[in-house]
């Protein structure tokens, strides 16, 4: 059902609950997953470029979520791309484009969105952009 | 409104009002389901219109049975995704009420939740439909939005 899975990952608390939705899908149907994590960058005057995380907490996140998959049986592939603030989404809708991958699963909220949200606004603006199924874990 | 769970108690709510998108959505359940060795329960949501005989109301169905008419388009949506050598079990529901609360208490205790990008209601140009995008946010399982032919 699925040759191809996009995962986004973003340091989230529900970020377990994507990778165990992500593994059990790609195992189940023999899939193949792309964990993506794309480090928001903003822009400030005079300061510059701000990270709101290191190169290597990146990595890191993602690297482990290659390997819960991988002893899994699955085979994952990880991704860590800078972008700019508010652009998670689109980017996260053209990459599952060009991999043309079956599903893209992320979680309801994301580490910078609001406590109180239900949903968070990059999950709400993949929904909206996408042009394939999306499934939101929480 | 919850049915009867498949052998191995997973069960997977498809929101269905016939339209394209909809019955895009239930066929992707039922795919899922296969998979995951879940039953459906594809869930038709309907309510008398504000004003009965006013508009399109009484126009659109002849008066019909409103109850009725949906039973029998979730009836219809379901014999479309029927296969003989399926082993998925679809149920037909029926709910009285507003459609993305009637979704929401389908899946309180549902594995996850499948609806359309927009139904019947949604303007042309709306990206996403209001049912989908209320349940994208208050639903307590996993939602899948299927966008696109699913």
């Amino acid at each position: 059902m699925y040759d191809k899975l996009l995962v986004a990952v973003d340091h989230s608390k529900v970020t377990a609950h994507v990778l165990s939705a992500a593994r059990d899908l790609a195992s189940l149907s023999h899939g193949e997953v792309w964990v993506l994590h794309l480090r928001e960058r903003e822009m400030m005057p005079r300061a510059g470029v701000i990270d709101k995380e290191t190169v290597d907490e990146a990595q890191a996140e993602v690297d482990a979520a290659v390997e819960e998959l991988t002893k899994a049986g699955v085979k994952a592939h990880g991704v860590v791309r800078n972008t700019i603030y508010g652009y998670a989404a689109r980017e996260i809708v053209e990459d599952a484009k060009s991999l043309d991958v079956g599903v893209i699963i992320m979680g309801s909220r994301g580490r910078g969105d609001l406590a109180g949200l239900v949903l968070g606004s990059t999950a709400h603006k993949v929904i909206h952009l996408a042009d394939r199924p999306v499934l939101v874990v929480r | 409104m919850s049915g009867q769970q498949a052998e191995n108690g997973h069960r997977i709510v498809a929101g269905v009002d016939g339209s394209p998108s909809s019955l895009a959505a239930l066929r992707w359940a039922v795919r899922q389901a296969k998979l995951t060795g879940s039953s459906v329960d594809a869930v038709i949501a309907w309510e008398p219109p504000a004003a009965v005989g006013f508009g399109w109301g009484l126009g659109m169905t002849g008066g019909a049975d409103y109850g009725e008419l949906a039973a029998k388009t979730i009836t219809e949506a379901v014999s479309s995704v029927a296969d003989s050598a399926s082993p998925v079990t679809v149920r037909p529901i029926t709910g009285e009420g507003n459609a993305a609360q009637v979704l929401l208490d389908a899946s309180d205790d549902a594995d996850l939740l499948v609806v359309g990008c927009r139904g019947h209601g949604g303007f042309a140009s709306a990206l996403l439909g209001s049912v989908s995008q209320h349940c994208t946010h208050h639903a307590r399982c996993p939602v899948v939005v299927i966008r696109g032919g699913g």
